[in-house]
């Protein structure tokens, strides 16, 4: 009798533990992670809960899957979602509003059950940090952030200081273009009908129409335009001439890239600063210095250009803060300058208000610096000007 | 009436200045048509005209401010025909401006440099002086035109007058063999005038020549050798101030008196039986633009 | 027309950025050159870009951190992160290369990669979750596949699922720019898409209710809900997709020695390995056998 109990029993035994293998023809789904987990690429928003499964032979039916945080079944928010992925599938328990774990080591188990009636369990834990809902403004990413964006800052910096310096040159250059030309092609004919005279006068009209039509071109299109031109058309004009020709220039990365599309954009308009600021030094001064027997080239160097100077400082100046602001068209060629930087820690925790904040904060006091700076020069130069 | 005082002039025949057949026109305005004439070493010679008789054009082209289309210019031995190109003109010109020392109307400092630095300025670049020279005759020259106490002022700290003398003292800063002055007073202040024809006296005395476009009638009587005439782009008259000023002798000459006598010499106005009322709507006429001066009939010049 | 002039400046400062790229790296572990190793595997010199990778020794790849678990930026350091950081450093170990890595716009991979098909400029190689298409094929060269990606719609929690042609028709989907999800929409037709500089910038329009469903792959939507986004998978996904890397047209030497570097990867455990260190544990580094289609057989059917 005893014998038998115990044969029955074993056999009970066997056959309980041959069951669940005989439904599932062999094969239970298996867990391969729970999320939320320590390590995860963003913080846990307590929105929902994800098991990561390889699916057996008997689908998951999710209405009857379970889950427990710290051994309580938590009642999901709608149906727990089964969605199949490349490989494996997920099995997404939405959490309720009022859900609200404790700070400090959660324990989850999630208890997957088949069509079939097979039970799975899959215990993990993870250490939670007590954030229900992410803050509108998040000062700790501010601040975990911070370096980072801070960095590009250095680069917009860099770009502008190099951009305003090359632009004020080549608008230099582009000023003295615009001013070559003195008069139209009639008026210097009826002035001096002299053949020779007109040979002349073509000759200032190439640096003039060189200025005009480097400044028509570069304030007549896009600054954006401008940057991505210069970094992928180069490359591209490379490519052929290697290929034709068998040379290339040398190729300017992001950096460069906007380095050159600034100058020359910015440099188009300064020409026109730098013009009316010759312009603006009076007749009289050049008379004086021709009368006292300077030549032309001491005449500009030693009374037209430093008067010139003072005259376009101010424009200078605010192109420069205007510049710090247009640097930031370089995160277009992923430049990783203060909003390439910003963005990319939007991307990296799916909060944009934060970085940007802080990236519109690093530009607000570039600029203020910046503009405190030029109002003393101005008033310095103001000084100046009173005085000479 | 006064005689011009007697003065050491130099060799009659030491010529510093002669022109020849000087033409300017500004495209279609003819300005100066056809100007022939002669300074010597030492001579003060004023010019006067309406506005727009090419008084100022004149002395522009003579350092080539304004480049002349026909003519020859000879300064102090070299020689420019007008209208020429090239280096050796550009040459020629630059020492033709070495010769010439001019004062402007509007003063023409340079604003962003003091008045020492104005005055020292083009020794250094032009003749190679180095800072010390340069500056020791500058303070000697700022003490000659009576501001030595300005030699560290940037020129919008000082007045008019003493603007103008600066600018002579930078003027004289380079050596020059002849001045000229074009319309020096013009933009001062009456009380300001009197400085600035003080030192030009000053210079007169001492023998520098100078070619003066003034309408300051005192200051032709004074101290110029000659007075020219001019209108309508040729020279209508000249001879010694007395003569010009008192005995006209053509009715163009005369009738530009009329404006300046009354204002400038009531007194020789009335001898001249010239009364300032009489006149008001001739002033008008004067006052007429360049323009409108250069297309009146040249009816003063000579031979009509 | 813009080249003229930016073609000087350029010079001035591409002399500036070349100086930075001589680096004298290129060695391996084994002392053997890059360029030996890649002799052995191809059994002949490299040529082409091949040969200018390996004689400077260095790849550069293009990537978009904006992507997570395939490339995004480590909280603590600032570099780059994921599994497609993983497999491009394998890539490195496999070939005996220095990676460094760009992080051009997705939009502009292709053209950064023809634009350096002769000189090797810009960017080597697209290691990036790129889509093999056909459409793609005609402007770059693919690899073999790395791995397998589904095409899945995210909604936001509670919302009706979207997983059939039907249901997308009429919907506002959000989608990266140039993805082969805007491309599918695209041949779908009927439906409201709005494409976005990346897949992300989408998810804060759809968790405010702008848009019905983000089409991405399926395991950047998990890590969204992860993160704590309000959205739910669709559950069955429309196609899968090989991702491979890709590279300039016609360079059969780089083509041959990237394929070593994922055989090499595949057959050593490497790429499993960080598939599931990246992936939840899965090896998507496999094709998937669960009957949904692959994009091409789709796209066919959309077209026909």
């Amino acid at each position: 009798m005893k014998k038998l109990v115990l044969t029955i029993l074993a056999l009970v035994l066997v056959l309980g533990a041959m069951a669940p293998a005989a439904s599932a023809a062999g094969k239970l789904p298996e867990v391969t992670q729970g999320s939320p987990y320590d390590g995860m690429a963003y913080e846990w928003g307590v929105t929902a809960v994800q098991v990561y499964y390889m699916p057996g032979s008997s689908p998951v039916d999710p209405l009857k899957c379970e889950l427990y945080v710290n051994g309580e079944r938590v009642t999901p928010l709608g149906d727990p979602v089964d969605s199949q992925l490349a490989q494996g599938a997920s099995l997404q328990f939405n959490l309720p509003e009022d859900f609200q774990p404790p700070k400090g080591e959660l324990e989850f188990r999630a208890v997957l059950v088949t069509k079939a009636g097979d039970e799975v369990s899959y215990d993990w834990t993870y250490t939670y940090g007590g954030q229900k809902r992410k803050p509108l403004i998040d000062f700790a990413l501010m601040r975990d952030w911070f370096t980072f964006i801070a960095q590009g800052a250095l680069v917009t910096i860099e770009l502008t200081v190099l951009s305003i310096l090359f632009a004020t040159l080549l608008a230099l250059l582009g000023a003295l273009g615009r001013l070559s030309k003195s008069t139209s092609a009639r008026e210097a004919w009826t002035k001096y009908r002299s053949w020779t005279y007109m040979v002349g006068w073509v000759g200032r009209m190439v640096p003039y129409g060189i200025a005009t039509f480097y400044t028509s071109l570069f304030r007549g299109t896009p600054l954006l335009l401008q940057i991505i031109f210069i970094y992928l058309a180069i490359p591209g004009f490379n490519n052929y001439a290697y290929g034709a020709w068998g040379f290339k220039i040398p190729e300017p990365g992001p950096f460069a890239s906007a380095a050159v599309a600034l100058s020359l954009n910015y440099g188009a308009y300064l020409t026109e600063v730098w013009r009316a600021g010759i312009q603006a030094v009076p007749k009289g001064q050049t008379e004086a210095a021709w009368a006292l027997g300077m030549t032309g080239m001491q005449t500009w160097r030693r009374i037209t250009l430093p008067q010139a100077f003072k005259i376009v400082i101010p424009a200078i100046g605010n192109d420069f803060i205007a510049l710090i602001k247009d640097t930031s068209l370089a995160s277009t060629i992923a430049l990783p300058e203060l909003l390439q930087k910003a963005r990319l820690v939007g991307g990296r925790t799916y909060d944009f208000l934060s970085p940007l904040l802080v990236a519109a904060a690093v530009y607000w006091a570039l600029t203020i610096f910046f503009s405190f700076w030029q109002a003393r020069l101005e008033r310095r130069l103001e000084r100046d000007t009173a005085r000479g | 009436m006064m005689a011009t005082e007697p003065r050491e002039t130099g060799a009659a025949d030491d010529v510093l200045v002669r022109v020849e057949g000087l033409h300017k026109s500004f495209g279609k305005l003819h300005v100066l048509k056809g100007v022939d004439f002669a300074v010597r070493r030492g001579e003060v010679v004023v010019v006067i005209g309406p506005s727009g008789s090419g008084k100022s054009t004149l002395l522009r082209c003579l350092n080539f401010l304004e480049e002349p289309q026909k003519g020859v210019i000879t300064i102090g031995g070299v020689s420019v025909t007008c209208g020429g190109r090239g280096k050796a003109h550009k040459r020629a010109v630059r020492d033709v401006r070495l010769k010439c020392g001019m004062v402007f109307q509007e003063f023409n400092l340079f604003p962003h440099k003091s008045v020492t630095e104005n005055v020292i300025e083009a020794p250094m670049l032009v003749k190679g002086l180095s800072k010390e020279a340069a500056t020791e005759r500058a303070f000697a020259l700022l003490a000659k035109v009576g501001l030595s106490d300005r030699a560290d002022y940037f020129p919008s700290q000082i007045s008019g007058g003493q603007k103008q003398r600066v600018a002579i003292a930078r003027a004289l800063a380079m050596d020059p063999e002849l001045m000229l002055f074009d319309e020096p007073t013009s933009a001062l202040d009456p009380e300001l005038i009197g400085e600035v024809l003080g030192v030009m006296k000053d210079l007169a005395q001492e023998g520098m020549t100078m070619i003066v476009v003034s309408h300051e009638m005192g200051f032709a009587r004074d101290v110029a050798d000659r007075v020219i005439f001019m209108d309508g782009g040729y020279f209508v008259e000249q001879g010694p101030p007395s003569e010009v000023f008192f005995h006209p002798r053509e009715d163009r000459t005369r009738q530009f008196l009329r404006h300046i006598l009354p204002e400038q010499e009531p007194e020789h106005a009335a001898e001249l039986g010239i009364t300032g009322e009489a006149e008001e709507g001739a002033s008008e006429e004067e006052a007429q633009g360049e323009e409108a001066a250069e297309e009146a009939p040249a009816g003063g010049s000579p031979g009509a | 027309m813009l080249l003229v002039p930016t073609v000087l400046l350029a010079l001035a400062f591409g002399l500036v950025a070349c100086g930075g790229d001589e680096g004298d790296e290129g060695g391996t572990a084994e002392g053997q050159t890059a360029a030996e190793k890649a002799a052995s595997i191809l059994g002949h010199e490299p040529a082409g870009l091949a040969k200018i990778i390996v004689d400077r020794g260095y790849l550069v790849v293009a990537n978009d951190p904006n992507y997570a678990p395939q490339s995004s930026i480590n909280k603590e350091t600032g570099e780059l992160e994921g599994f497609d950081v993983d497999v491009a450093k394998l890539v490195g170990e496999a070939l005996g290369l220095e990676i460094r890595f760009e992080n051009p716009k997705w939009d502009s991979v292709i053209p950064g990669l023809q634009a350096g098909a002769e000189t090797g400029s810009k960017w080597n190689v697209s290691i990036g979750s790129m889509t093999v298409t056909p459409d793609r094929a005609k402007a770059v060269d693919f690899t073999d596949p790395y791995y397998y990606a589904q095409g899945q719609m995210l909604v936001r929690q509670g919302s009706p699922k979207i997983t059939t042609i039907e249901e997308l028709k009429g919907k506002t989907i959000g989608v990266g720019a140039q993805t082969t999800y805007q491309y599918f929409l695209d041949a779908v037709g009927g439906v409201n898409i709005r494409s976005y500089d990346t897949d992300l910038d989408a998810f804060p329009v759809l968790e405010n209710g702008g848009l019905d469903g983000v089409m991405t792959a399926d395991l950047t939507a998990s890590e969204a809900i992860s993160s704590g986004k309000p959205f739910e998978l669709s559950g069955k996904p429309f196609y899968y997709e090989p991702l491979a890397f890709a590279i300039a047209k016609d360079q059969p030497d780089l083509l041959a020695l990237l394929n070593y570097s994922i055989k090499w990867m595949r057959d050593n455990g490497k790429l499993t390995e960080a598939s599931k260190k990246w992936y939840h544990g899965f090896d998507v580094t496999a094709e998937p056998a669960s009957g949904v289609p692959s994009y091409d057989e789709v796209m066919a059917q959309l077209q026909s």
